[in-house]
């Protein structure tokens, strides 16, 4: 029972708690529904901000939520790198309920307050025992980013420790589950967990569950049929045909609740596989590729046609660009006539009714995807015999597992492959999916660096040309732009954000075929006054129980 | 008594169907029973529609999304899949790669499980206990779970691998049979005659030996092509397989896991259309077999 565990199965908003609950506003990012913590305030400039605890916070053991476990967890967030991650510099428990957080200093991280008030807090009476006596020292000497050559050796020295440190915290597994959050975990095993009301909880009087039940699964089609035998009161996104989604409406009292999701399923190139460093041959793709048909097999519940392939969500376009700028994208449009025009250009040639690529080999193709992802594979069948049928033979292939996946991907080993992107609702959040560490732009100790395709370790598969030119003819390198969004004022980021949609669109490195729906399920069976606003639905039902949402049917 | 009686019988009977070729002698024991003939057919058409099924369609089916799992009709004699593709191109097309696998998979259960067999029961002293080592070694390993995990590090793209795959972990239990035959046939009268008249140890082997365990192996052949179906097929069905082909254990897994087929009647066509593959093949298999045993089994044959 340790978050930070690699398969963790502690439950957020139930017994893993944060500061504050995010609301996925999609023009504020700092529009939060409090947790563990009752309030905040950031100073002007947003390099500090202060943190009062809800003043009758307790642990499941009855043992006060002090500031001081909120130092603790903050320790911990810089041994799995958490911390780092959003520059902070320092915590200092102001009293037994109040909590400062500073940045690094020079830093100005635009998502500081939004990523801290999302850190998970753990209790000092477990946790504690793991840090060494000198953390915050050891801290404090890994954040040196000066030309001392000496202090800078002490700090990769500190970091290499931090980093075992962390390791060490991930495999620590302490024999019972102390929560701060409405409830604890009882019972756990492979295949369910069960978790009772924390009576300690700071607003227990708002929890009229008693108990909840966790059921484990490995793909979609036991959500499935669990939702079909009505046995679940609440179900989280689940991709799923529509002859399920009928199957699971036939239970009366099953209802769908749908929110936005800044979510994006995409097909991403390999630029540094040949011959998909080519601007035309992905192009061309892009118009062979009927994304209505895609998405009708492929998502048909909880997905949208993406019609921007800008690397945002469609409805994060039109937040962020103009009239005139969504009309200059390329909405690439399902015309086979063009793909064909494209490619003769760029000196492929069509023979017996295949493709062969201007290096004179046949042009074939695979499309990876994961096994039990339902929605990835059948839209990649469709991919692929909307390929095959244009003249490159296309197969799609199954990877056994995700873990597998992201590795193989991370390798280089797939020129094409599914990917989410999108992932937001913040910009950079958005855009590091496509010119952030898949393009090899990592942010190591509070810098940005890059490491090359050729490095197979940097992570680097989407191998994307370093400078971008414009339709204005500007150039623009994207990896530096993504990383530069976390430090700029709104304005500046309006401009920077048009700026990598039009790069996304015009040198598009992956294809958006669809937005993603969050369709959720609630079984209104046992229990009723489910919440409907966005911003509580998009949190999970532990959050929505503390805030007194969900009764028993009498 | 009885034993020289059946042995004049057994002379003249020779004498009769050395006269009459073999394929003619096959056809009427085939012809014999209606089981036979019915199950000679089914794995007739078959292996025509893995030779010949794929020539019947474009290499890539054509999809329609607006006839996804269609309902059964002239159109679509067993429904369609999640992309509008018609489930009776999906099984034809598909059985080419699982008849292939699981044919190759027999076939290297047989030469592997005959050929050490007989060595080891022939020669028997050292020969004998390293290969019945080796044998006692593969039985004991789990096949079904290594195939698991060996699937994680090969891809089976290539049927003639998944086919060697299946065979290089099948043939323990045939080796020990066709060992224990051996045994016995290697102290009869007329290997001894072979012995006396000095013919090499591969003419006793193979031409005296092999064909007197003859039915044994070719039931065991027709045996290992349908456990080698179920094996591949439960390997893609359970998705342990990296998949990029089309067959029957391709269909299974998408129908269960993305299709929903066990929660929804509207994708049930698309699982039991390669399940009634799988059911009629083992069915004209197992009838089949009645006739493979008359016409390899010498003593059978005057009957």
């Amino acid at each position: 029972m340790n978050p930070f565990n690699a398969t963790p199965n502690t439950f957020m908003g139930y017994d893993e708690m944060q500061l504050a609950w995010f609301t996925n506003s999609a023009n504020n990012e700092n529009d939060f529904i409090p947790g563990l913590a009752k309030s905040w305030v950031q100073n002007k400039a947003g390099t500090s901000v202060t943190v009062t605890l809800q003043p009758g916070a307790k642990w499941s053991n009855g043992q006060p939520v002090t500031a001081q476990d909120v130092v603790t967890s903050m320790a911990i967030a810089f041994t799995q790198g958490d911390a780092q991650a959003f520059f902070l510099g320092s915590v200092k428990a102001l009293s037994s309920n109040k909590v400062q957080f500073n940045q690094l200093p020079g830093q100005h991280y635009n998502l500081f307050m939004h990523a801290l008030l999302q850190s998970v807090i753990v209790p000092t009476s477990v946790y504690g025992s793991q840090l060494p006596k000198n953390i915050w020292q050891l801290i404090d000497t890994s954040q040196y980013a000066g030309s001392n050559k000496a202090k800078a050796a002490a700090a990769a020295k500190a970091e290499t420790q931090l980093t075992n440190l962390g390791k060490k915290i991930a495999a620590f597994a302490p024999p019972t589950d102390v929560s701060a959050g409405p409830f604890v975990i009882k019972n756990l095993n492979p295949g369910e967990a069960y978790l009772t009301k924390n009576p300690y909880f700071y607003a227990a009087q708002n929890v009229h569950v008693d108990n909840v039940i966790f059921r484990n699964y490995t793909g979609n089609q036991q959500i499935w049929n669990y939702l079909i035998s009505g046995q679940l009161d609440q179900a989280p996104f689940t991709s799923m045909p529509t002859n399920i989604l009928q199957q699971v409406l036939h239970v009366k009292t099953n209802k769908e609740l749908s929110t936005p999701s800044f979510v994006g399923a995409a097909l991403a190139f390999n630029q540094s596989a040949y011959p998909y460093n080519l601007l035309a041959v992905r192009q061309a793709l892009a118009h062979i590729i009927n994304r209505q048909d895609v998405q009708k097999v492929g998502e048909p519940v909880s997905g949208s046609v993406s019609e921007y392939s800008d690397g945002m969500i469609d409805a994060a376009t039109k937040t962020w660009l103009t009239k005139s700028q969504i009309n200059s994208l390329d909405k690439y449009s399902y015309n086979v006539a063009l793909a064909t025009k494209e490619l003769e250009a760029a000196g492929f040639k069509k023979q017996n009714g295949q493709w062969i690529m201007p290096n004179g080999k046949p042009w074939t193709a695979t499309i990876y995807t994961v096994n039990g992802f339902s929605d990835w594979i059948e839209a990649s069948k469709v991919i692929a015999s909307e390929m095959t049928s244009f003249g490159i033979p296309t197969q799609p292939s199954i990877v056994s597992s995700y873990s597998e996946y992201l590795q193989q991907l991370a390798a280089g080993k797939y020129p094409i492959g599914f990917w989410l992107n999108a992932l937001g609702p913040s910009a950079y959040g958005t855009f590091q999916r496509i010119f952030g560490s898949p393009d090899g732009y990592n942010v190591v100790g509070g810098k940005l660096q890059y490491s090359p395709a050729s490095d197979k370790s940097g992570g680097n598969w989407l191998d994307i040309s370093k400078e971008i030119k414009l339709l204005n003819g500007k150039v623009i390198n994207p990896g530096q732009l993504t990383y530069a969004l976390n430090n700029m004022n709104a304005a500046q980021q309006k401009t920077a954000v048009a700026e990598l949609a039009e790069a996304a669109n015009v040198d598009l490195p992956m294809i958006t075929l669809w937005n993603y729906t969050n369709v959720q399920f609630v079984n209104t069976a046992r229990f009723t006054d489910f919440p409907t606003q966005t911003g509580v639905l998009d949190n999970p039902a532990g959050v929505w129980m503390a805030l007194g949402y969900v009764k028993p049917v009498k | 008594m009885v034993v020289a009686q059946t042995q004049l019988s057994n002379g003249q009977a020779r004498r009769r169907h050395h006269r009459e070729p073999f394929l003619r002698f096959a056809l009427k024991t085939i012809v014999k029973k209606p089981g036979r003939l019915i199950g000679f057919l089914i794995i007739v058409l078959f292996i025509l529609m893995a030779i010949f099924g794929p020539m019947l369609y474009p290499k890539n089916l054509p999809i329609d999304p607006n006839a996804i799992y269609a309902p059964i009709s002239w159109k679509y004699p067993l429904g369609t899949d999640f992309e509008g593709t018609s489930n009776l191109a999906l099984v034809i097309t598909g059985a080419r790669y699982v008849l292939f696998a699981a044919a190759m998979g027999a076939l290297f259960t047989v030469v592997f499980g005959t050929v050490l067999g007989l060595l080891s029961g022939y020669f028997a002293g050292a020969t004998d206990s390293v290969i019945m080592r080796i044998t006692d070694f593969i039985l004991t390993l789990p096949s079904f779970p290594l195939l698991v995990v060996l699937s994680t590090v090969w891809n089976f793209g290539q049927p003639v691998a998944m086919g060697f795959v299946l065979g290089i972990t099948g043939w323990g239990g045939l080796a020990r049979a066709v060992r224990s035959q051996t045994l016995t046939l290697r102290e009869r009268g007329f290997i001894e005659a072979a012995r006396g008249l000095g013919l090499s140890s591969g003419h006793i082997l193979f031409r005296q030996l092999m064909p007197n365990v003859g039915s044994y192996i070719a039931m065991n052949l027709l045996l290992a092509v349908t456990g080698s179906i179920y094996a591949e097929v439960g390997l893609f069905f359970l998705g342990v397989v990296p998949f990029h082909v089309n067959n029957w254990g391709v269909m299974l897994n998408l129908a269960v896991f993305s299709g929903g087929a066990m929660s929804s009647p509207q994708a049930l066509p698309y699982l039991l259309s390669p399940m009634l593959a799988l059911l009629i093949l083992t069915l004209g298999i197992v009838l089949f077999l009645d006739a493979v045993d008359e016409m390899f089994n010498p003593r059978l044959r005057e009957v």
